[in-house]
C-alpha cells in the first residue's frame, strides 16, 4: 500500500508537468513547420524562402523531452533500488533460515 | 557494533528516508507550479529556457554525488571500513545519475539556444570526462563481488575524479567557450522572477540528492552485510546455496 501510494506521489507531478507544459506552450509552436504535401517536389528543386530565415525549433517537445527523461530515470533509479533492497532482505531471510536450521541439527 | 544498535540505526534511517521522501515529493510540486505557472517565459528562448531550472540544480546535485564518492574513497583508504566503501559507491552512483541528467537537458537546452545538441566546449567535455570516469568506477564495481584490492582501486578512482569538479567549475571562466554563465556573484544574469523557481530547484534537487544518497547507501550496507555473513558461513564449510 504505501509503495503505491508512493508511486502515485511521484507520477501525479508528472501528469501536472505534461498538462502544465500545454497550457503554457505558445500556440506558435504547434505550427511551426510548414511542410509541401508532396514529398516529390520538395526533392524535385530547391526554391527559396519567404518571411524570416530562421530554423523554428520546437521548444516544447525539447521541454518535454528533458522533464520526462529526468521523470522516467528517477523512477527507474527508485525501482532498481527498490529490487536491490528486496533481493537483498530476501537473501538475508533465506540465509538466517539455513543457519538457524543447522543450528537445530 | 551490536545488533540493537543495528536495529535502531536501521529504524532512524528508514524514517529518515520517509521525511525526505515526503519533502522531496513536496517540494517537486513546488518546483513544477513555479516553473510552469509562475515563472516568466524567457524573451529569446521560450519556452524550452525552462530546462534551465532541472539543468543547474541537476549539475549541483552531481557535485555532491561524486563529492560524497571521493570522500568515502578518501576514508576508505585511510581507515579500510567498509562504510565508507558504501558511501562511495553510493555516491558514485548517485553522481552519475545527476550526471546523466546534466548530459541529456543541456544538449536539448543547446538545441534551442545553439541550433545543435553538442559543441565540444570546455565545460561540456570535461563534463562528459567526468562521468566516463565514474561510469568507469562503476564499471569496475559492477563486476562479481568486489575484494580489498577493488575497493582500494575504485576508492582511488574517485579521487581521481575530483578534481575535475573543479575542472568542470572554472573551465568557463578560464577557457570561456559557449556554455553560458547565467548565475554570477553580482546576480544580474537572471531576471529576478525567475529566482524563486530556480531556487525552488535547488531546493528540491538537494532533497532528491540526499533521499537517492540514504536509500541507496542503506541497500549498499546490507549487501556488504550479506556477503560478509556469506563468506563467514563459506569459511565454517556451511553449506548455505
Amino acid at each position: 500500500m504505501k509503495k503505491w501510494l508512493l508511486v502515485f506521489a511521484l507520477l501525479l507531478p508528472g501528469v501536472c508537468l505534461v498538462q502544465g507544459a500545454f497550457l503554457v506552450q505558445p500556440a506558435s509552436a504547434q505550427t511551426e513547420t510548414t511542410e509541401s504535401a508532396d514529398p516529390e517536389s520538395r526533392e524535385a528543386g530547391f526554391r527559396s524562402v519567404t518571411g524570416p530565415e530562421v530554423e523554428q525549433v520546437p521548444g516544447g517537445a525539447l521541454l518535454l523531452g528533458a522533464y520526462g527523461f529526468a521523470w522516467i530515470a528517477t523512477l527507474l533509479f527508485f525501482g532498481r533500488v527498490h529490487r536491490m533492497s528486496s533481493a537483498t532482505a530476501s537473501e538475508l531471510d533465506r540465509l538466517r533460515k539455513t543457519v538457524e536450521s543447522l543450528e537445530s541439527r | 557494533m551490536s545488533g540493537s544498535s543495528d536495529g535502531r540505526s536501521s529504524d532512524r534511517g528508514a524514517l529518515a528516508g520517509d521525511i525526505l521522501a515526503g519533502l522531496t515529493v513536496l517540494s517537486f510540486g513546488a518546483l513544477i507550479y513555479l516553473v510552469f505557472f509562475v515563472a516568466p517565459m524567457e524573451e529569446q528562448m521560450g519556452i524550452a529556457q525552462k530546462i534551465f531550472y532541472i539543468h543547474v540544480p541537476s549539475a549541483i546535485a552531481m557535485y555532491a554525488g561524486f563529492t560524497c564518492a571521493a570522500a568515502g574513497g578518501f576514508m576508505y583508504l585511510w581507515k579500510r571500513d567498509d562504510r565508507w566503501d558504501a558511501l562511495a559507491a553510493t555516491g558514485a552512483e548517485v553522481g552519475a545519475f545527476f550526471c546523466m541528467l546534466v548530459l541529456v537537458t543541456g544538449p536539448l537546452w543547446g538545441r534551442k539556444a545553439w541550433g545543435y545538441y553538442w559543441v565540444w566546449d570546455p565545460r561540456l567535455t570535461s563534463t562528459l570526462l567526468t562521468g566516463m570516469i565514474y561510469l568507469g568506477y562503476l564499471s569496475l564495481r559492477s563486476v562479481g563481488n568486489p575484494g580489498e584490492t577493488e575497493k582500494r582501486f575504485a576508492a582511488a578512482l574517485a579521487l581521481v575524479g575530483f578534481p575535475l569538479l573543479f575542472l568542470i567549475k572554472y573551465s568557463v571562466q578560464r577557457w570561456s567557450g559557449q556554455h553560458p554563465v547565467v548565475i554570477t556573484g553580482n546576480g544580474d544574469g537572471i531576471a529576478p522572477e525567475m529566482m524563486p523557481a530556480l531556487v525552488c530547484g535547488f531546493v528540491s534537487f538537494s532533497l532528491l540528492c540526499s533521499w537517492m544518497l540514504l536509500v541507496r547507501y542503506r541497500v549498499e550496507r546490507q549487501r556488504q552485510i550479506l556477503r560478509g555473513l556469506e563468506i563467514t558461513a563459506a569459511e565454517r564449510g556451511l553449506e548455505i546455496r
